[in-house]
């Protein structure tokens, strides 16, 4: 089983981005589940078509220790097995904390055995030390981070290339590599392959900025599902096939604020 | 030998829970329910601390049975609130109270839990208040976050004053006594009382405890606040209080803590004197204690004098200033065999110790292991904490420096009690 985790910044793409590496991995007859960390409950949409209704958490507040795997996993496009967190509304209770006791009770539940690929989609920036839990605990061995070549989306990048570091002592958790998703920025591709480098890892992907992707969005479905020949869904076959063979995990060396804005200003001055 | 203690406290510099003092702030005060938001577990501390402090009373005799108890409430937080917030469970608690109880007002005390979810406990409290048309308050401290026991007590005060109280002519000779202390019925307080009166003041209220609504409202009218507090932290959250009342009602304080030993009691009395403007009463007052003091070290003195005592010390500097003890030891004519500082003062505890020991006596000062042959010796053992060898005589020393003269009065004739016991016996006296 490859334990895959996807941080970066809010609003960057990860929950797109991983719902359309689940699917290209589940057209390849790979069992796969996703696993959406975050209380907005929207990282599973595009594959089961619809926002989940039923997540871990509103389950163990409904039924506290007599909750079911068939209540909290569902299938969604190609069989892909989708798991919402959960959480609380926005503005109370603490969404870490939600974290950490849905992945636990995921665990407890033994509801993730067969599968070939885990993919854990994780909220913002490693904010406090529950969504820090897939590194931390060891649900998740390789982590992507996906930017932009915004600067904002960088120092988030940056910041989770902290949180990595500060986990690689105790355990398996490394990075496994950028994945660029375009905002059409002056030189983003460059911009992004260095400071990829400079984090001690790579650019693995470059997801061009594409209407099929808002379109689909849309539509609740993800690319490869709504145009599964389009070359959009093949930059996601390539990033799903390259997770795939992905060995060269590394623990990122962060780069202090001070040389992420003197790169920033290289490339997009 | 080695001396083992009781490992039944643990010392923590600075570190305490509010919520302890959010409860004790308005335990005693008639109509007031306290809800502690928090999980239930949290309850047990201030359950034990109510019932050592029953036993206290009792073993006093100072117990009074009609005394109003406010009943505790905790809402109860669980997993599922950690992660959806309490704010809901905290209204169906309130709705109980006020059902179960019918309060005049509500104090709500936040534990560590609500403080790191940030239930917007004061909206609750707020909206609470609207709904049930009592006064609900939100004490802002968190448990251990951000607040200790006497953080927690300060901010009820302020609470209790910012809801209740409004500016009222001053009247004469009036004081307000500011802290616990035991309350009203306790020995520190009468003491207090006692070397008010030298001034011709009269205490007419007590708070934020033991006070009725309509005491609290009678704050503003007093001619004076006395703070009590007893040791430096306590006492500059009681000089905290103090300072906001005078801002909010023009109410002066005195700026001195509780007298402690003989040569504080006589700085308080000056300190008085000065606040106001009445020389001649401070040196009535230093007569008359002096020679209640001289009487009582007469009859101590000849049962302690010849004894080989050693104090031993577990509590750091910033709970305990041993000052008091040394003057209280060389009224009896002890010369100290030695201080122990013991095992329960972390290294930094015990340097600052050491430090202040240096300043208060010649005696020599030892660890815990290199003392075990002083204390093989000692006829009778001074201590902050309970040793656990039962053949030696203990004087449990109070965890809060007597008040005045009658406090190192009493604390002498226990000390003078424990020489009488035969040595074999053993035995502890507690010194409150």
């Amino acid at each position: 089983m490859k334990k895959v985790a996807f941080y970066g910044k809010g609003g960057i793409g990860k929950s797109t981005t991983a719902a359309n590496v689940s699917a290209a991995l589940a057209e390849k007859g790979h069992l796969v589940c996703q696993i959406g960390c975050d209380p907005k409950n929207d990282s599973t949409r595009l594959l089961l078509g619809k926002a989940c209704a039923q997540t871990v958490l509103d389950m163990v507040r409904q039924n506290g220790d007599e909750v079911t795997t068939e209540q909290v996993v569902h299938t969604g496009f190609a069989g892909v097995k989708c798991v919402e967190a959960g959480g609380p509304e926005p503005g109370v209770g603490c969404a870490g904390r939600g974290i950490i006791v849905a992945l636990e009770k995921l665990k407890l539940l033994q509801a993730i055995t067969d599968e070939h690929f885990v993919l854990y989609d994780v909220l913002g920036d490693v904010v406090c030390g529950g969504f820090a839990v897939p590194i931390r605990e060891g649900y998740a061995t390789d982590i992507y981070i996906v930017s932009s070549g915004e600067l904002m989306s960088l120092y988030a990048a940056n910041n989770i290339a902290k949180g990595v570091a500060r986990f690689s002592g105790r355990g398996r958790a490394r990075l496994g590599g950028i994945i660029g998703n375009s905002r059409n920025i002056a030189n983003e591709r460059e911009l992004l392959c260095e400071f990829a480098e400079k984090l001690n890892t790579r650019l693995v992907a470059f997801i061009p900025h594409d209407r099929s992707v808002q379109q689909a969005e849309i539509r609740r479905k993800t690319v490869i599902e709504l145009a599964p020949h389009s070359r959009q869904a093949d930059v996601y076959r390539r990033l799903a096939d390259y997770i795939v063979e992905n060995t060269a995990l590394t623990v990122p060396t962060p780069m202090s604020l001070a040389e992420l804005e003197e790169l920033s200003l290289t490339y997009g001055d | 030998m080695v001396i083992s203690k009781r490992p039944v406290v643990t010392i923590k510099g600075g570190c305490s829970c509010s919520m302890p003092g959010v409860w004790r702030a308005v335990a005693h005060n008639e109509g007031a329910v306290v809800i502690y938001h928090s999980p239930k577990a949290c309850g047990h501390v201030t359950r034990e601390m109510n019932l050592g402090g029953y036993y206290r009373s009792v073993a006093r005799r100072e117990f009074v049975p009609r005394q109003y108890m406010a009943p505790l409430v905790v809402s109860g937080l669980k997993e599922e609130h950690s992660i959806f917030g309490g704010a809901e469970q905290l209204r169906q608690c309130i709705g109980y109270v006020v059902t179960r109880y019918k309060p005049a007002y509500i104090v709500i005390a936040n534990s560590c839990v609500a403080g790191v979810i940030g239930d917007d406990v004061q909206a609750v409290a707020y909206e609470a208040g609207q709904e049930w048309k009592i006064p609900v308050m939100s004490v802002p401290c968190s448990g251990f976050l951000d607040g200790e026991y006497y953080a927690g007590f300060y901010h009820t005060g302020r609470a209790l004053a910012d809801r209740f109280m409004f500016p009222r002519p001053a009247m004469e000779n009036t004081v307000t006594l500011l802290g616990d202390r035991g309350g009203p019925g306790g020995p520190d307080v009468q003491e207090m009382k006692g070397l008010l009166q030298y001034f011709g003041l009269k205490a007419h209220c007590h708070f934020p405890g033991y006070a009725s609504l309509e005491e609290i409202q009678r704050v503003p009218a007093s001619a004076l606040c006395v703070p009590l507090g007893g040791r430096a932290e306590a006492f500059s959250w009681m000089r905290r209080l103090a300072s906001d009342l005078e801002e909010m009602f023009g109410v002066p304080f005195l700026d001195h803590d509780c007298p402690v030993g003989w040569q504080g009691t006589k700085t308080w009395l000056k300190n008085m004197g000065k606040l106001l403007g009445r020389k001649s009463q401070v040196l009535l007052a230093e007569k008359e204690q002096e020679q209640r003091l001289r009487q009582q070290v007469v009859k101590s003195r000849a049962k302690i004098r010849a004894a080989r005592v050693v104090l031993c010390i577990g509590r750091p500097l910033l709970h305990f200033q041993p000052d008091w003890v040394f003057e209280l030891l060389a009224y009896t004519g002890v010369s100290l065999d030695g201080i122990i500082l013991l095992r329960g003062l972390t290294g930094q505890q015990r340097d600052a110790m050491r430090r202040e020991l240096q300043n208060n006596t010649e005696a020599p000062v030892f660890d815990q292991r290199e003392g075990a042959a002083v204390l093989e010796t000692a006829d009778l053992v001074v201590t902050t904490h309970e040793l656990a060898e039962d053949t030696k005589r203990q004087l449990f020393l109070p965890v809060l420096s007597p008040v005045g003269v009658g406090g190192l009065v009493l604390v002498m004739q226990k000390l003078a009690r424990l020489a009488e016991r035969p040595a074999r016996r053993g035995g502890i006296i507690y010194g409150w």
